[in-house]
């Protein structure tokens, strides 16, 4: 009897696993599990069955049911999800037509990804040239004629006014003679400084420059604003925030950020502070008035943190192979 | 800045180690690059990058008063006293400020009889431990002082000065100077010197002239201590190409309190190594004071800025530890600055001040509160999106370039260059005038990696002289080899891969369906493309872009010389439009029509014309006729051949006609097909090719 009962579920398991469609399944549910199935008749059955043996061939029975209604159940999952039996009148491991595909720009993704970051916190992206006064880029930054501050902004000269901007905090002064507080104010863009190229520097850079005028704009919002800043650029992080000097904010300070995957070190980001008085009041803003926030962040430094990329070059490279990675 | 760490805690007892050291004085904003740690043998050593707002701590002491701050540590000064022996200093030499508005403070102090002897090697180990060559026992004091105190000192051989004077005053035309480092140095008007009765014998605060120097026979010693005008030194260490440890501290400032207990000490330890008498006093020449400045600081005005809640006490707690005098009797903070903290002007700095001692990692981290603003992207942004989605799901890659390009890269006709005054190179010499040049270079570098079928596009600024210097946004793009895609079997067995490969080409046409597919996705209508010659373009392959009688843009094949300057060794055809034009072509809010309830019929049509008649007048034709009824025209064919006539070729048209109104019958169409051809045959002199 037990034989027969193993040679039973064996055949009823093929079947149920070769049918390709739930009516088929439907079939052999009733067949074997049905009022009037086989497994029915074998439990009616049990009185021919010796007393002694009754209790095995009862469990052997009942687990044969289970058994047959489990393998039903997941054929009519598989059938239901498309996974039929393979159909062999086409080679689906043959490529498809490829559509025509392209990537995002690294340097463009992550500007994408910074737009969405500070428009969900209230900033308003503005447009900012890249050939600034030196009223602008310096005067207006408070920054004191023949300073050494200078020497860390080394600049193209078009003309004696004109020159490449250093910094997209250029754009302050700008934003300040048309736009009265409460303002969040939002620019990305290239800038420009003379210095030789290599790995890690080029005369050439992307920034986000980002300030917030507000009557009660703190330092903390800062700090805040940039740690939200970091975590929805580069996930679990570890921030730093320490003093540093810039002419147009005071208090001045630097943010770095500490990411497990680029080496545990501390990679600087940008520099960032409360706006100088002096910045406030030659904008028209009175600063017992108003307080508020800038902090102007390197962008090619995020992808290459964020991909492990080693080289600043290949960005503006664009050697496809490079690009078709992202 | 090198400090070594053992020199460091002459004045503050910190019991901090090295890197202990590194990470407080980096948070407090001197940022210490790298320790150096060569063991027992040797005191570690930080290299400490100084903010340039901070001259004070271009100095042992001045480090030493941050980290002091931060632990809560007293300052241990050096004494600045001196055992003078000698007669008083003002009877053997004289000091005579004529430039009051470059020069503030001049003290001098005299040592007589000194032996010019090595270092003793405590001294000269720090020197080195400090990045300084010794070079002897009084040289080597005042470049000791000066990392000490962040005065910088000069010593003069006092036989040398004529008529023992020193006189400051700004240089006389033609004067010149040979410098210590052997160069010939020839002054400026502008440029302060520092003369005895008759000539220059230092370019002051940048370097000593070697007509005075301390040699191995000089016997008698004056040592230079002054204050000069920062940007005054700052412009004259430029314009010499002769920056210095000295010029590097006048520029950040140095203390103006500080002159005479520099050269005081400088002096003493002169004596203490070299021998010799000191002279009584100092002689010390004063155009302008140093004075404590008075800072009122408010205490809710600090909480504000900083966030957080502190009270007038706890704000004049922190700024003590600065060694800062802070009183609270009348109510706010009253705070005296010494002089040496030239950058502590205002009430804003001295938040700073209690921030950085209250440790910037202690401020708490908040949002914005107040009234929210609405975050948007600008309207340029949200348009170039569109722009960018168009060009991408037309298979195109974007790219980014330099707009520094090189000097002479082929501009546009009639542009007004923008050239850089301070060319880093030949390479990086001016801005670029179009987005194309760059694009082929892009083409011809992956060319030159095997990588040849590639469509690629930019939307980046150009750069243009008109009034003055100016810039606009544009997009390119620009396309070489073919489309194909890797297909590995076409359904069509007629067509064979080549072929297709061949259809699929990069051509002037696909180059120019391109940029209809963006002019049309923008909003743009009622373009002409008009035969059109250009400096980057092949000529008799291009086209001006026209919205009436402006050319806003260009289409063509890239002219051989530019592709071939680039290495890219297979053709390709490109577009350049005014991004900023296209994006005012959008307009207003489109308004929404049915779509026809009614069927569509299509016809076909061959036109057999002379050669040199366009498309477009044909499908002007056509389209003039049809008005209303004619929903889409299709050229599918271009023929020229045995069938038909020489000096002839055959348009292959397909119509599809459609009405708003009715389901349009055969004969409704057929008169419309009649009236068509007739048009033709009258203005065009078409015939037909009927099937």
């Amino acid at each position: 009897m037990p034989q027969d009962l193993d040679k039973l579920e064996k055949d009823a398991l093929s079947a149920i696993q070769a049918a390709n469609s739930s009516d088929v399944l439907e079939q052999l549910g009733i067949q074997w599990l049905g009022r009037k199935g086989e497994i029915t008749a074998l439990l009616r059955s049990i009185s021919a069955v010796p007393a002694e043996e009754r209790p095995a061939f009862g469990q052997r029975v009942n687990s044969l049911k289970n058994s047959l209604t489990e393998a039903i159940e997941r054929r009519r999952t598989e059938i239901s999800a498309g996974a039929g039996q393979a159909s062999s009148q086409i080679d689906v491991t043959q490529p498809g037509r490829l559509m025509p595909r392209t990537h995002p720009h690294p340097l463009r993704e992550t500007i994408d990804r910074i737009k969405r970051i500070f428009i969900g916190l209230g900033f308003e992206v503005v447009e900012s040239p890249e050939i600034e006064e030196y009223r602008f880029n310096f005067a207006g930054l408070n920054y004191p004629p023949d300073h050494p501050a200078m020497d860390e902004q080394m600049s193209f000269y078009i003309t004696d006014e004109h020159l490449l901007r250093t910094q997209t905090t250029a754009v302050q002064g700008r934003v300040f003679q048309n736009r009265k507080p409460p303002m969040r104010i939002c620019t990305i863009g290239r800038c420009y400084r003379y210095e030789a190229v290599d790995a890690t520097h080029g005369h050439t850079f992307m920034q986000v420059d980002c300030f917030a005028v507000d009557r009660r704009i703190t330092m903390a919002d800062l700090k805040g604003t940039l740690e939200q800043f970091a975590q929805e650029m580069f996930g679990e992080v570890e921030t730093r925030f320490r003093r540093d000097f810039f002419p147009f904010v005071e208090p001045g300070a630097d943010f770095s950020v500490k990411w497990k995957q680029a080496g545990d070190r501390w990679l600087e980001l940008g520099g960032a502070g409360m706006i100088h008085p002096n910045v406030l009041r030659q904008g028209g803003i009175d600063p017992e008035e108003w307080t508020g926030f800038a902090f102007g962040l390197g962008i090619e430094r995020m992808p290459m943190i964020r991909h492990g990329i080693g080289d600043l070059r290949l960005f503006y490279e664009n050697d496809y192979r490079f690009l078709e990675q992202f | 800045m090198r400090v070594p760490l053992d020199w460091l805690h002459d004045y503050v007892e910190s019991r901090l180690d090295a890197s202990s050291t590194a990470d407080t004085l980096t948070m407090l904003g001197l940022e210490v690059e790298e320790v150096e740690d060569e063991g027992a043998s040797a005191s570690p050593v930080l290299n400490v990058t100084v903010m340039s707002n901070r001259g004070d701590c271009l100095s042992m002491i001045g480090v030493a008063r941050e980290l002091a701050a931060d632990e809560d540590l007293p300052v241990k000064l050096p004494s600045f006293e001196m055992q003078a022996g000698g007669p008083p200093a003002g009877e053997h030499a004289t000091v005579e400020i004529e430039d009051p508005d470059l020069c503030y403070r001049y003290a001098a102090t005299l040592i007589m009889g000194v032996k010019i002897v090595e270092s003793p090697e405590w001294m000269a180990r720090r020197l080195i431990a400090a990045g300084m060559r010794p070079i002897n026992s009084v040289v080597d004091v005042t470049n000791y002082v000066m990392l000490e105190t962040g005065q910088p000192l000069h010593a003069f051989d006092y036989d040398l000065l004529e008529d023992h004077a020193i006189v400051v005053r700004r240089a006389r035309p033609g004067e010149t100077l040979t410098t210590l480092d052997g160069g010939e140095r020839e002054l400026k008007p502008d440029m302060l010197a520092i003369c005895d009765r008759k000539r220059p014998v230092a370019v002051a605060g940048v370097m000593g002239g070697a007509n005075s120097e301390v040699t191995a026979g000089t016997v008698n010693v004056l040592i230079e201590s002054a204050t000069f005008n920062g940007g005054a030194v700052r412009r004259t260490a430029r314009a010499l190409g002769l920056p210095t440890e000295a010029s590097y501290r006048f520029e950040r400032g140095v203390d103006p309190g500080g002159t005479a207990n520099a050269a005081k000490r400088a002096a003493e330890l002169i004596r203490q190594i070299s021998g010799g008498v000191i002279c009584e006093g100092v002689v010390d020449t004063v155009a302008r004071a140093a004075q404590e400045r008075s800072v009122a600081v408010r205490a809710e005005r600090a909480s504000a800025i900083l966030g957080m809640e502190l009270s007038a006490e706890q704000c004049a707690g922190y700024l003590r530890r600065l060694s800062l005098k802070a009183d609270v009797s009348g109510g706010g903070v009253d705070v005296i600055v010494p002089t040496y903290r030239a950058d502590l002007v205002e009430e804003i700095d001295l938040i700073e001040e209690i921030g950085r001692v209250c440790g910037f990692d202690n401020l708490p981290a908040t949002l914005i509160t107040g009234p929210s603003l609405q975050g948007r992207d600008s309207a340029q942004g949200e348009q170039e999106g569109s722009m960018r989605r168009i060009l991408q799901a037309c298979g195109l890659q974007e790219v980014v370039t330099h707009s520094i390009v090189a000097k002479d890269t082929p501009a546009p006709e009639g542009t007004q260059r923008v050239s850089l005054r301070n060319v880093l190179s030949e390479d990086v010499a001016e801005m670029r005038t179009s987005l194309v040049p760059g694009l082929v270079q892009v083409l011809g570098t992956n060319f030159s990696r095997d990588v040849r079928d590639l469509a690629v596009f930019e939307i980046g600024k150009v750069f243009f002289t008109a009034d003055s210097p100016s810039e606009k946004t544009m997009v390119a793009a620009c396309l070489t080899g073919s489309r194909w895609d890797g297909l590995w079997a076409i359904p069509d067995r007629k067509l064979q891969p080549a072929a297709f490969r061949q259809a699929l080409s990069a051509d002037f046409y696909q180059a120019k369906g391109v940029a209809q597919t963006l002019l049309e996705g923008m909003g743009a209508q009622g373009l002409s493309f008009r035969p059109q010659r250009g400096e980057l373009w092949r000529d008799g392959f291009a086209a001006g872009i026209f919205a009436g009688d402006e050319m806003v843009g260009l289409v063509g094949e890239i002219s051989p010389a530019l592709r071939e300057s680039c290495n890219l060794k297979a053709p390709a055809f490109g577009f350049e439009i005014d991004s900023g034009w296209l994006m005012k072509q959008g307009g207003a809010l489109r308004r929404w029509q049915a779509p026809s309830r009614f069927p569509a019929i299509k016809r076909d049509l061959a036109v057999v014309v002379d050669e040199q008649v366009e498309y477009a007048a044909i499908s002007g034709v056509v389209e003039g006729v049809a008005e209303g009824l004619l929903e889409d025209l299709t050229l599918f064919d271009i023929y020229r051949g045995q069938q038909i006539p020489e000096g002839k070729k055959s348009l292959a048209f397909s119509l599809s006609f459609r009405s708003s109104e009715k389901t349009l019958t055969d004969e409704d169409v057929a008169s419309v097909m009649a009236a068509i051809r007739e048009r033709l045959e009258r203005n065009l002199q078409a015939g037909f090719r009927d099937s």
